[in-house]
């Protein structure tokens, strides 16, 4: 990265998608309603860009495809041609052409040729059949180079008004080769009359060059000023030297359009452009790595300032008063910059809602039925990580909800409900938690379908009681999958099982609730960030453990008469009304047996993971604490049951247990 | 040192043209849109200045005009970067008061050349 060409394109690549995002969003708002020309105009805008910037860095697939794009949308903007929905279908589908290209460039991802050339073709049948590649500025005229030219440059009146300098053009003609230049000076009108901002010079050049030059090589370097000057190059010839009998003149064409008109008319053109709100927020890019070195640092002061805060304790050290009220003002402004530090790594969750009205759409169409999406809450913040393991989830959800949940047109009209099926993405906040709900107004899950598979599948017993509840949360067992047949769109080998997974690692939770013929909703559940968590510390054979808070119901002491020893290992105990397994962390960490004496007032913590309660026998409950999560399989290898470690005040390293891992634990015994 | 404002909605564009001209020894200030341009223009004087034309909330024919109605930009060089699409772009940045333009795509030696013979 360190060559600065690369470094743009990094930029360029994170432009792009936000430009390939921003067109769908503005085509997403038309798609359907009324047009607005401003949102045509973004539209451009972005496709222009993206040329634009392609071009520059020698991406001339996108360059290529961007034009036609920018050549139709041009048409639209203009008003010679309407936005049609074959133009709209035909935008969405350049903008996978879009993605697949700036993935082509950016990780070498192969081209779609097949795809991309026949989207290529619809635009230009839409364009109806305009000429589309890119034209080179200048059609290559044949013109033999002379050695000898005699120019002459009469400037009008304006040329300097433009900021142009005439002597810098004859300076530049001096590149080409010697020259003699004769300045005319009789236009300049008398000093009462003179108006200093004009020109009234004209020049007379001849140019004697070793090598042929072309009269494109002269007048490009009055292109700037074509219009506000007569040029008039003639070629001297051996034979003769006379200008007037040359074979061969060019001249530029004398624009007769006078300045004040055409700048009347543009400024007219301008005006709604500057009439614009601003809406631009204001950011700066940052690389994640750097961000997250900042946060590992201020794991390390969180640590330091809680070694530290064991010397604020006023009893123990009263002589140091000051220092104790300056620890608890460290402790103050380090807590406020951890939550400041992490907010950086927040996005609004819209990062990952807004992929569904298109993908909604797209699938709608291709079912037949007729869908909306609501979003409620998306600009809701979550980590980042978050956010981009959560996509996956998220699309198989909405996936399922469209292809199985909402019912096609008729049958919803013959249910008495609206034809078009809505599908609802809500994010809130609820006490360090974020919430994310996806509810739709279809048929609701099929509770005797369900029932019937999973005994079909072996996941239950046939004389199982279960209540509806119960039956629901089958479709998340490993193995299970309702689609009779494997459509296109959802059952493609990732199954709800999978969602939960992924869910799990995030340490978040996810239920299912539904109603027949009202809809069903899913309820995820995740912690803000990955990297703080709320534990309680325990002790286990003096070494410390972490449980997360989040999974924690509650603590209580037992005695020995309220367990129950079911066969040679398992220990039950009854806990409001049903009775739970209790696991031992000594043995479950190999940690030397208690002494006899231990056993009969035992700590248990309950816990519960899948809508499955137990208990977790400890020696010892102390603090709780937010602890900074150490991956450790990053230094040093994957252990189940163990989701990371921390390092505590005392700098001792305390392992979190990953409460879910081990509840298969329990299913085992 | 001669001084640059760039005005350019684009970051990799602002990056690529601001990188470039400080290599040659300007000193270059970025905007990222017309409005912003004109702000940074009138608060301090440039020896050059850069825009893109497509640009939101001010584009930059717009905001060519109305610098060159400023009195301290009556003859200021002002490039503008222009795609070659945008022939009747250049007619229309012209008439509102631009100086020249860098055809789009160019590259960094292009650029510098052009901005070297503007400022010589």
């Amino acid at each position: 990265m360190s060559d600065p060409i690369e470094r743009f394109k990094a930029v360029f690549f994170e432009e792009g998608a936000e430009a390939i995002d921003a067109i769908e969003n503005n085509l997403l708002s038309i798609d359907g309603g009324p047009v607005d020309p401003e949102t045509i105009n973004d539209i451009f805008r972005a496709a222009h860009s993206l040329k634009g910037g392609s071009a520059t860095f020698g991406m001339t697939a996108l360059t290529e495809f961007t034009h036609v794009m920018e050549t139709l949308l041009d048409k639209v903007r203009s008003g010679s041609q309407s936005l049609s929905q074959p133009i709209v279908d035909c935008l969405f589908s350049s903008l996978d052409i879009l993605r697949n290209l700036i993935s082509h460039y950016q990780f070498s991802d192969a081209i779609d040729q097949s795809k991309m050339l026949a989207v290529r073709n619809e635009l230009e049948a839409l364009l109806g059949g305009g000429s589309a590649a890119p034209t080179p500025a200048n059609a290559n005229e044949q013109v033999a180079g002379h050695k000898q030219w005699q120019i002459s440059f009469v400037p009008h009146a304006n040329l300097m008004h433009t900021g142009n300098d005439p002597l810098k053009f004859i300076e530049e003609l001096e590149e080409l080769g010697s020259i003699e230049v004769i300045c005319h000076y009789d236009k300049v009108p008398d000093i009462s009359e003179l108006n200093p901002l004009d020109l009234n010079l004209s020049w007379e050049i001849k140019l004697q060059a070793e090598k042929p030059v072309e009269a494109e090589q002269i007048s490009d370097i009055f292109m700037w000023v074509e219009d506000e000057c007569d040029l008039t190059l003639t070629p001297i010839t051996h034979k003769t030297t006379d200008n007037t009998e040359a074979t061969e003149t060019r001249s530029t064409p004398a624009q007769s359009v006078s300045g004040t008109s055409s700048s009347a008319e543009v400024a007219k053109a301008a005006e709604p452009a500057a009439a614009q709100k601003g809406r631009k927020s204001q950011s700066i890019r940052v690389d994640l790595d750097k961000i997250d070195s900042l946060i590992n640092l201020l794991g390390e002061l969180v640590i330091t300032q809680s070694m530290l805060s064991i010397f604020n304790d006023e009893e123990k050290y009263p002589q140091f008063e000051r220092l104790s009220e300056g620890l608890s003002q460290l402790e103050r402004h380090t807590r406020d910059l951890q939550d400041g530090v992490m907010r950086i790594r927040m996005l609004p969750i819209s990062f990952c809602f807004s992929r569904f009205p298109r993908m909604v759409r797209d699938l709608g169409k291709q079912l037949n039925k007729s869908l909306r999406v609501d979003i409620i809450g998306e600009s809701t913040e979550v980590d980042k990580t978050v956010i981009e393991e959560l996509t996956d989830p998220l699309v198989h959800l909405v996936r399922n909800s469209v292809d199985h949940g909402i019912e096609p047109p008729d049958v919803r009209l013959a249910k008495g409900k609206p034809a078009e099926g809505t599908i609802t993405l809500k994010a809130f906040h609820q006490v360090g938690n974020i919430i994310i709900e996806i509810n739709d107004d279809g048929a609701g899950l099929n509770t005797e379908k369900i029932h019937a598979k999973a005994i079909k599948s072996g996941i239950i017993h046939e004389n199982s009681q279960l209540s509806e509840q119960e039956i629901n949360e089958l479709i998340f067992a490993p193995g299970f999958s309702t689609a009779e047949q494997v459509t296109d769109l959802s059952g493609r080998g990732v199954g709800m099982d999978v969602v939960k997974r992924n869910i799990q690692s995030l340490g978040g939770t996810i239920e299912v609730r539904s109603q027949k013929d009202k809809g069903s909703s899913f309820h995820i559940r995740l912690p803000l960030t990955l990297a703080i968590l709320d534990g309680q510390l325990v002790k286990v054979a003096g070494e410390t453990y972490i449980i997360p808070l989040l999974s924690i119901i509650e603590s209580i002491q037992l005695s020995d008469k309220d367990i129950n020893k079911v066969g040679r290992r398992g220990v039950t105990f009854k806990w409001r009304g049903k009775f739970i397994p209790i696991l031992d962390l000594a043995a479950v960490f190999s940690c030397p047996e208690r002494q006899a004496g231990e056993q009969d007032k035992r700590l248990v913590v309950v816990v519960e993971s899948d809508n499955q309660q137990y208990g977790i026998h400890v020696d010892e409950l102390t603090s709780h604490q937010q602890v900074v999560v150490k991956s450790l399989e990053a230094n040093y290898g994957k252990v189940s049951e163990l989701s990371g470690a921390t390092i505590l005040g005392d700098g001792s390293v305390a392992l979190i247990i990953d409460v879910s891992a081990l509840s298969a634990r329990i299913r085992v015994h | 040192m001669k001084k640059i404002l760039a005005v350019d909605d684009s970051a990799s564009m602002r990056a690529m043209v601001t990188f470039t001209l400080k290599g040659q020894g300007y000193d270059v200030t970025e905007a990222v849109n017309g409005q912003e341009g004109l702000t940074k223009a009138s608060q301090g004087k440039y020896d050059l200045v850069i825009s893109d034309v497509n640009m939101p909330i001010m584009d930059g024919i717009e905001f060519i005009r109305r610098l060159r109605e400023l009195d301290s930009y009556k003859f200021t060089p002002i490039l503008m970067l222009t795609t070659e699409s945008g022939l009747d772009k250049k007619q229309e940045g012209k008439a509102a008061g631009a100086t020249g333009w860098i055809v789009k795509p160019f590259d960094p030696q292009k650029l510098a050349a052009v901005v070297a013979k503007v400022m010589r």
